[in-house]
């Protein structure tokens, strides 16, 4: 087989330069290797890439081995030539062209497919800077400003200023959730979806009107006489602080209260109040209200370390000592042992405790009985006088005149009693009324207890002193029995076994409690802040914004 | 003589960062509100202002240390500065929080400041490292000069694989065509290739080697030789790749997370005063 290889050189200026080459060989070999017929230099051509021979029906092309050839672009193994074919042998291109006479074959022979250049293609893989991966500075910090600034800002502010918008989205999400700054109070929770029941104005602070919807009557602090200006103009937010879960919507720390009480004349100069700092260090000896005089209800202040006007008088006698002796009382089912609990017994609810009643708790051994069959009436001297009268009175007009036997009014029955005979009873009863009246009042029976009076002429009668029985000594201090139980009664209440007399005030002093409390910062004892006793708005005053908060207006913390 | 921005002045500026620390810490220490501590008390308000203001100037920073126009202060005096009134805000932000936080912008924006001024430690700590890593690396070449040098060797390698079997050539341009450096932010962050070009055809060409004729086995040879090389000088260029990617990396999250935490800051003073 005779073939012609037209070498197609293109030059860079664009000019063409053929180089023929006839080569006589029955198959026509081309490959990397040197002993193709054909050899094509460039490393990736096969050792033995392709081959020509004349068979039955033409001139064919086939691959050598695995190597790969394409036959008008599609890959093909072998294939019949015809004029006009190109074959694709690596980076050559063969084009099967006319054949001129004395050949079997013509065809061009171009070096196409130049390789590329070993450091553009390792280039053109490689990404050596973050900057060409797409990351791009500029662009994140877009994108996450406005996802900040649309989702956390815009979206409370357009909830707040188109309340539509909030009520439209109230199922799904609350667009000012993100505002939250902290969890609500208990109390507050119910309605802490919606901050604008108490944010009512942008960029002002809660006003007082939002808490006195609910809380008008919360009442003052101070008299208001007084006229203490922080007390009036300071918002209720400027104390109860919310978004702090439960633990400052009330506050109680010791210094919110001595912030004034430490020295409270250096704010209120007409004040009577001691000054107190520290429950443990610096608080005044307790002043009980005492009564001082009981008929026209005078109360008295008096301090516990005051020993000489630490007297109640109260216009009631109760030894304390001879109730509670060790050996027990005699009572009316023979000796029993009276403790506290005997007449005492705590409210409900466990503050205070219950009033000691003549009823429930004396009368089982104190009987005001002054005969067998009859007693006069506790808490009403006149009726108990007249009790006594009318009983010898009756006793006289039946004729019965007890036991007094020698005077005994005997009468014929069916004759009517002479006037002689009734002056005789009467007389009786007279007399035996005013001897059991002055044994009755005045010696074994009122007098045991009360204050009594004889009468000062024939027409007056027996009185007894009304008493008056002070319920809460220490009236603004909320002391808890409940609180206490676990310790006996005369722990606290030292001096009530040895009391002789109703003018002791049985109460302990302030030392008695600090064996137990201390301040707020005491590391050894029951840390105890003012509010474990007393309160800051006053049951006894009116209320804290009688003007519905408008005084209340100052801006300000 | 070069001084780092840490030591820099002595460390003035790590002492103007202790100090505002222990002073936060030692007013929150004696602090004592009548509620629990956060960010509406006199010190809270106090606390927080600090922290804003400091966060913008450091934020400023960024934008100050990117304009050559030489200023009054000297660039190493803001970067030191930075490093160390950044730090500081890690102390005075959470007192000023009260050690308060909940799902809301608020503590979105503690958060967000405080992966800000993780990044930066991450930024200083590369900074610090890997410059001498990568100088270890490099020894003495470029980026540029080792891929002209891995270029030249795989230049070599075709020629030397022309000579030899097809399947050896088919290796040595796999070598040639496949090998890439870095890629993705991943790859570049890990020094990882999916293909490993250039060692896998190493690999191949060791046991191709041992059955070529004798004729061939110094070509064979010199391959080996040429491709070793060539792998070694691959992965010193993936190596270099990796620590300049770490080097840039932390601002991608520095910077974005910036300008976030300034949103969000200016939001948090906005809705806290919005609803007073």
């Amino acid at each position: 087989m005779r073939v012609r290889f037209s070498h197609i050189t293109r030059k860079a200026k664009g000019g063409i330069a053929y180089r023929d080459e006839d080569i006589d060989s029955d198959t026509v070999r081309f490959g990397r290797s040197t002993d193709n017929e054909v050899h094509l230099a460039d490393p990736r051509v096969n050792l033995q890439q392709a081959s020509l021979s004349t068979r039955t029906g033409g001139v064919f092309v086939e691959a050598a081995g695995n190597a790969q050839i394409r036959h008008n672009g599609a890959p093909k193994v072998s294939t019949v030539l015809a004029v006009g074919d190109t074959i694709g042998l690596g980076p050559y291109d063969l084009v099967i062209a006319e054949t001129p006479e004395d050949f079997d074959l013509a065809v061009t022979l171009e070096f196409v497919r130049p390789p590329g250049d070993e450091l553009e293609v390792l280039k053109s893989h490689s990404v050596t800077s973050l900057v060409n991966t797409g990351l791009s500075k500029r662009g994140m910090s877009w994108a996450l400003s406005l996802v900040v600034l649309v989702l956390f800002l815009a979206l409370p502010i357009v909830g707040f200023v188109w309340p539509a918008v909030n009520d439209a989205t109230s199922g799904i999400v609350r667009l000012d959730a993100s505002w939250d700054s902290g969890e609500l109070s208990g109390a507050h929770k119910f309605f802490g979806d919606d901050c604008r029941a108490c944010h009512q104005t942008a960029f002002n602070q809660v006003a007082d009107n939002s808490c006195l919807t609910c809380h008008a009557k919360v009442e003052g602090h101070a008299h208001r006489d007084l006229k203490v200006t922080e007390l009036e103009q300071e918002r209720c937010a400027h104390c109860h602080k919310e978004h702090n879960a439960n633990d400052a919507i009330v506050i109680t720390a010791q210094s919110f209260c001595a912030d004034c009480h430490a020295d409270l004349k250096g704010t209120t100069a007409s004040t009577k109040l001691l000054d107190v700092r520290d429950f443990g260090e610096d608080h005044p000896e307790f002043r009980p209200t005492i009564a001082k005089d009981p008929v026209l209800a005078v109360m008295q202040r008096v301090a516990l370390s005051d020993k000489e006007a630490l007297s109640e008088q109260s216009n009631l006698k109760y030894p304390h000592d001879k109730h509670l002796v060790e050996k027990g009382v005699r009572g009316p089912e023979g000796i029993e042992k009276l403790t506290c609990a005997s007449c005492h017994a705590l409210e409900r609810g466990g503050a205070g405790l219950l009033p000691v009643d003549m009823e429930t708790h004396c009368s089982r051994c104190h009987q005001l009985r002054f005969e067998p069959d009859r007693a006069v009436p506790h808490g009403d001297y006149e009726e108990a006088g007249r009790v006594i009268r009318e009983y010898y009175a009756q006793k006289a007009l039946i004729g019965d005149f007890g036991g007094d036997t020698s005077s005994k009014l005997r009468r014929r029955p069916g004759k009517p009693v002479t006037q002689e005979e009734l002056k005789q009873a009467l007389e009786w009863a007279e007399a035996k009324s005013k001897k059991t009246a002055e044994i009755v009042f005045g010696f074994s029976l009122c007098k045991q207890c009360h204050i009594v009076t004889p009468p000062k002429n024939d027409d007056d009668i027996w009185r007894v002193a009304k008493p008056l029985i002070v319920d809460r000594w220490m009236p603004k201090g909320n002391f808890v029995h409940a609180s206490h139980e676990s310790i006996n009664c005369v722990d606290c209440h030292e001096q009530a076994p040895k009391s002789k007399t109703s003018a002791d005030v049985i109460l302990p002093d302030i030392n008695s409690c600090r064996q137990c409390h201390g301040g707020e910062n005491v590391s050894d004892k029951v840390p105890s802040t003012c509010t474990m006793c007393h309160v800051f708005h006053r049951p006894e005053l009116g209320p804290m914004r009688p003007d519905g908060g408008k005084m209340a207006t100052k801006i300000g913390n | 003589m070069h001084e780092s921005i840490l030591v820099y002045r002595r460390f003035r500026y790590l002492k103007w960062a202790l100090l505002l620390t222990i002073i936060s810490l030692a007013v929150y220490a004696y602090h004592a509100p009548v509620e629990p501590p956060n960010g509406g008390t006199w010190l809270g308000y106090t606390l927080g202002t600090i922290s804003a203001l400091l966060i913008f100037w450091l934020a400023w920073l960024g934008i100050k240390k990117r304009s050559y126009r030489a200023g009054t202060v000297k660039l190493e005096d803001w970067l030191s500065a930075h490093v160390y009134l950044g730090l500081a805000l890690i102390f005075v932000a959470t007192l000023h929080a009260g050690f308060q936080f909940g799902w809301n912008v608020h503590t979105l924006a503690y958060t967000l400041m405080m992966l800000v001024i993780l990044s930066g430690v991450f930024g200083l700590y590369v900074y610090v490292r890997y410059p001498r890593l990568m100088t270890e690396n490099r020894r003495g070449a470029t980026l540029g000069s080792l891929f002209s040098e891995i270029a030249e060797l795989d230049h070599e390698c075709i020629e030397v694989g022309a000579q030899l079997t097809d399947e050896v050539r088919d290796v040595v341009l796999y070598a040639s065509e496949k090998t890439s450096i870095g890629g993705s932010v991943w790859r570049q962050l890990t020094g990882t290739d999916p293909e490993y070009a250039t060692q896998t055809a190493l690999v191949k060409l060791r046991e191709l080697a041992r059955g070529l004729p004798t004729s061939q086995a110094k070509s064979g040879r010199q391959l080996l030789t040429l491709l070793s090389r060539k792998s070694e000088l691959v992965q010193r260029a993936r190596a270099d790749v990796q620590y300049k990617a770490m080097m840039d990396i932390w601002l991608y999250v520095h910077v974005p997370l910036t300008f976030a935490l300034m949103i969000a800051l200016i939001t948090h003073i906005i809705s806290v005063f919005f609803y007073w």
